[in-house]
């Protein structure tokens, strides 16, 4: 399996307050990796660094083999490296689907393009064809502002992965989602990605959802891997089920 | 329809009397400088310095005309257009950076800088500025009324290509892209577009329009001078703008008709009191249509308009 993604000794504070503590983490092609861990474990600095939001404080990200650290979030867009976001972040005042079409045009259609119709008829259909297969077409001429926040999620991932990335990260993809929805949105999205072999890092807090998509399972604590590998050994490990399960069962899911 | 009522001014022309030739003539210039702001204004961005590139489009000119003898409009305009564009790449670099009230506080201290170097030294003329020489068109050296005629349908053509221009950049997928700047950066950014590159785009297309204006109204003034670039003169580029709203291309035209319109008659009739008249507009019209004139446009067409299809777009500017 080759490398596609590779943490060396990856740290981040902020003003002294340590994020991340020396992260190491590999991910080969082709993998689907669910990152569980408390609230300010570490989980979404981890992805910030990844997608090249923050820079780390230590440590170098390779991806592809190439030293990637540092480099701004339009670069690694760029080069292959997709991201959703825990809170959606869209353009609020466009429909569903004109979002959908500025992403399209920023990432499918070739940037010599840019200077074409904005509502050219194949960038129409091609959005069209999108919204259909995650079912939020009918809300395609809704102004974002006013759709329900499954609708925003959806949106925002498949905004994120229209291009098809080598790497997809996603930052609680079923955040804000309701419970019996869950399961659909993660069925039709996994079943996307696993269908094009996108290597797939996603951070979750939902452990059934964990345990039924990922194929290995990354436990963090306290800006460190406390436990990396099947979900079934890392699910069966005390100090995760002690520090991690425990606790984000019973607290309240955000 | 721009093709059609350009035509139709060029070739009504000679009907108009002069003065209301030059009162189009300088509505149009002053649009021009409106456009660019009204399309900064999309991507969220104030610019309270516009004056700025006015004035280079009008000393363009200017210079041309006092120092190397060049009156030919044509290359006038060109320069006066490229010289501002030019400014604006190279003011830009760092302006962009900015939002909000600290970009309109930075465009704002830059042009009154500009102002203020004008004012002493020696080459921009001082308060009087710079008269410019009677202009001509590829060797044809009309004079008099035929003079103004010409230049008058000069100034039409020019600012209908801009305006076509400009439709196109706006309805463009790069147009609809301005606008989300205003939405999400970070979004934006995150598909892969340097929201830097695309503003420092769009502030330099404002400002070759500032200087498009500026020489248009120069040649048609036939004098140029720093207060081109006075605060005052780059406020009424945003009041138009804002009078007018960022709907249409044709906005800031609209806008600018009726503020011209407005100044010929109030300065004969209310002398002392037409800037009470606009401060009253302006308070009436941020009350009562917060979307500038332009959305007067949109109900009328919602009322007597046919049933259509959904709208595409949300402000599309297609009419």
């Amino acid at each position: 399996m080759t490398l596609l993604l590779q943490c060396r000794d990856v740290s981040k504070s902020f003003n002294g307050l340590s994020a991340a503590a020396g992260i190491s983490l590999s991910v080969g092609a082709g993998e689907i990796v669910g990152i569980i861990g408390a609230n300010g474990a570490g989980k979404t600095t981890l992805l910030n660094m990844i997608s090249g939001y923050i820079r780390p404080t230590s440590g170098s990200i390779l991806f592809n083999g190439e030293d990637v650290t540092g480099i701004e979030p339009r670069v690694l867009t760029q080069r292959g490296i997709a991201r959703s976001f825990q809170v959606p972040q869209l353009f609020l005042n466009a429909t569903v689907r004109e979002n959908m079409m500025l992403a399209l045009s920023l990432l499918v259609q070739p940037r010599s393009k840019l200077l074409r119709d904005f509502g050219d008829q194949g960038l129409v259909e091609d959005v069209d064809r999108m919204l259909q297969h995650y079912d939020i077409q009918r809300h395609a001429h809704t102004v974002v502002r006013s759709v329900p926040q499954g609708v925003r999620k959806l949106l925002d991932i498949g905004m994120a992965i229209c291009g098809q990335p080598s790497l997809v990260l996603l930052d609680e993809p079923t955040s804000g989602v309701s419970s019996d929805e869950k399961h659909e949105l993660m069925r039709r999205l996994m079943g996307r990605l696993r269908a094009d072999a996108t290597t797939t890092i996603f951070i979750e807090h939902d452990m059934e959802v964990v345990r039924e998509y990922a194929s290995r399972v990354v436990a963090l604590y306290d800006g460190q891997v406390l436990a990396d590998g099947q979900p079934g050994d890392v699910f069966s490990k005390e100090e995760v089920l002690r520090l991690i399960v425990g606790k984000t069962e019973n607290a309240p899911q955000c | 329809m721009v093709v059609t009522v350009a035509a139709g001014l060029m070739v009504s022309a000679p009907l108009f009397p002069g003065w209301v030739r030059y009162v189009v003539q300088i509505a149009l210039a002053i649009g021009l400088v409106s456009l660019g702001v009204m399309i900064l204004l999309r991507a969220g961005l104030l610019s309270f310095g516009q004056g700025l590139y006015y004035m280079v489009g009008g000393y363009s000119v200017g210079f041309l005309s006092r120092h190397a003898g060049i009156t030919d409009a044509f290359a006038a305009t060109a320069t006066g257009i490229v010289a501002s564009a030019a400014f604006a790449a190279l003011l830009g670099l760092f302006i962009v950076r900015y939002r909000s009230i600290f970009f309109a506080m930075l465009t704002l201290a830059v042009a009154m800088i500009v102002y203020g170097v004008a004012l002493k030294v020696s080459l921009f003329g001082g308060t009087d500025g710079l008269n410019v020489r009677p202009t001509t068109w590829l060797g044809y050296a009309p004079r008099g009324s035929q003079l103004q005629l010409t230049q008058f349908q000069f100034t039409v053509l020019l600012t209908a290509v801009l305006i076509l221009a400009a439709r196109k950049l706006l309805n463009s997928r790069f147009g609809k892209l301005i606008e989300a700047i205003h939405d999400n950066e970070l979004r934006l950014e995150y598909l892969g577009l340097s929201v830097r590159r695309s503003l420092l785009a769009i502030y330099v297309v404002a400002g070759a329009l500032g200087g498009a204006g500026g020489a248009l109204a120069a040649m048609a003034a036939r004098h140029v001078d720093p207060s081109f670039t006075y605060w005052t003169t780059s406020g009424e580029f945003v009041f138009v703008a804002i009078l007018g709203g960022t709907g249409s291309v044709f906005a800031p035209f609209f806008a600018s008709f009726l503020l011209e319109i407005i100044r010929s008659f109030a300065a004969a009739w209310l002398p002392d009191y037409w800037q009470l008249l606009l401060g009253v507009m302006m308070l009436a019209l941020v009350l009562l249509l917060p979307r500038g004139l332009w959305s007067l446009a949109r109900v009328v067409q919602r009322t007597f308009g046919r049933t259509s299809a959904p709208v595409l777009l949300r402000e599309d500017a297609r009419t």
